[in-house]
């Protein structure tokens, strides 16, 4: 029979109380421990496993009302019925309110304390299915949501594809600026949602490039004005196409990707820490790809020469901060990792 | 209605024709000003300050999103009208000019006199 494993603990200051409800509950199958006092009380259930608990309302030291409020909050699959002499009722009902499943009054009918015990432990075990239940939801639940994101981020790379694979310079760009964009951020210390911001930010930042001419996107040769203005307009269509399946940070970010820290970048509202450190990453991450990749005009520029034209920028066009954590990201993929001497 | 307080209009295209019919439909209400290309657009708007733009979305030089895109990211000209004039009427390039780039209206060629008149007479500010 079940009861047999099931655990009481009864918990009373007076010895004959204590010795008569475990004979009685012993008898109909339960194992019972005892304690006289709240402090005991505690030191039972820290050691044990304890299904259900008989709580005095009146004892000497810590009462029975005052030590519910912990028993309830540590051991949340553990069940308490108060014991109560019959003028104390309405006690009873205020600490089943704080928690407690049920209450027996003294002087105690015995086949009375036994079927309020059966009864709790009956609730106690709904109790515990329906929380298994619920458990099992969310579980499911976190899975599809995860299912869904996964989905999503492919359909977004998908789209990243296609327009890579128009533009035989860019293939590959965006999960690079992607990956750059996120160590900077680690090296910075940010937030696991900002890191995932990032991400997408890096994965979608050139989507705008849909709208640009594939003409002035491809020309060999220097760029007039007007065909740079016209390229840079990417951003901001960027922004607007991703608006609806992104959060507004990572449109912000999109947003102002070619912002110049001083604030001297084309059409620029914004400047210094007003530009979304998002931004103020990606600019970085972006510039380096895009150096060190080949285009239409020139053939990709050496690690090295590109490390020293951010360092050059830091201040115009660069966060200082941001450029040095991405210098220092750099440095340390360089050097192979030592034991420290 | 003297020359002094008649309100000036700047039609941008690279097509003479399309110009030359714009200016024939508005020169009897407003003084029409002209630009070939994006970026004598900007500097066109910078100086003159008409009180609306009707531009062509494809020219060379500067294409009209890119030009509408300045005028609307410079605190100066944003708040003047841009209308948005192009030959293929898609979905995308409505959403691109309007939605996207902040043109105020999107019109596809070839329009009426009475169409242009309307557009116009809608968004300029106090129209009578």
């Amino acid at each position: 029979m079940e009861n047999h494993k099931k655990r009481i603990l009864i918990v009373d200051d007076e010895a004959t109380i204590r010795r008569l409800l475990s004979q009685k509950l012993s008898r109909v199958g339960y194992s019972c421990e005892e304690a006289s006092s709240a402090e005991q009380a505690l030191t039972i259930l820290g050691n044990n496993q304890i299904e259900l608990v008989i709580l005095d309302v009146n004892m000497p030291g810590r009462s029975g009302i005052e030590v519910l409020p912990e028993i309830k909050s540590n051991y949340r699959d553990t069940v308490v019925i108060m014991a109560t002499a019959v003028a104390e009722t309405s006690i009873a009902v205020e600490c089943m309110k704080q928690g407690a499943e049920d209450y027996i009054c003294k002087p105690f009918n015995l086949d009375d304390v036994a079927m309020s015990v059966e009864r709790t432990l009956e609730k106690r075990k709904l109790q515990l299915q329906i929380r298994e239940y619920q458990h099992s939801l969310e579980e499911k639940v976190g899975e599809q949501t995860d299912e869904i994101r996964k989905l999503f981020l492919s359909a977004i790379e998908s789209l990243v594809f296609a327009l890579e694979a128009k533009d035989k310079y860019t293939g590959g760009h965006s999960r690079r600026v992607a990956e750059i964009a996120v160590a900077i951020g680690g090296k910075l210390g940010l937030s696991k949602d900002e890191i995932a911001d990032l991400r997408w930010a890096g994965l979608l930042h050139d989507v705008g490039k849909i709208a640009v001419d594939q003409m002035i996107q491809n020309k060999q040769g220097r760029l007039t004005p007007g065909e740079y203005e016209h390229i840079m307009i990417h951003a901001h269509v960027g922004a607007g196409i991703v608006k609806p399946v992104v959060n507004d940070r990572v449109v912000e970010i999109i947003e102002h990707h070619h912002d110049h820290y001083s604030g001297g970048g084309l059409h620029q509202t914004v400047a210094h820490e007003q530009i979304p450190l998002g931004a103020r990453i990606l600019t970085v991450a972006d510039s380096y790809d895009a150096m060190t990749s080949d285009r239409p005009y020139r053939s990709a520029m050496p690690k090295e020469a590109a490390f020293s034209e951010i360092e050059r920028c830091i201040g115009t066009q660069f966060d200082p901060l941001v450029a040095r954590a991405f210098l220092n990201v750099k440095a340390s993929e360089r050097v192979p990792a030592k034991s420290e001497s | 209605m003297d020359d002094m307080n008649r309100k000036k209009v700047l039609i941008v295209d690279d097509e003479p024709g399309i110009r030359q019919l714009v200016s024939k439909i508005l020169s009897r209400d407003y003084t029409v000003i002209e630009a070939r290309d994006g970026e004598e657009a900007i500097n066109a708007v910078r100086s003159q300050k008409p009180c609306i733009v009707i531009m062509d979305m494809m020219m060379p030089k500067m294409d009209g999103l890119t030009a509408c895109y300045a005028i609307k990211k410079d605190p100066a000209t944003k708040s003047i009208p841009v209308v948005m004039l192009t030959a293929i009427d898609q979905e995308l390039n409505k959403k691109l000019s309007t939605t996207v780039m902040g043109a105020n209206k999107y019109m596809t060629k070839p329009f009426s006199a009475q169409e242009l008149m309307e557009t116009i007479r809608q968004l300029l500010p106090n129209h009578e």
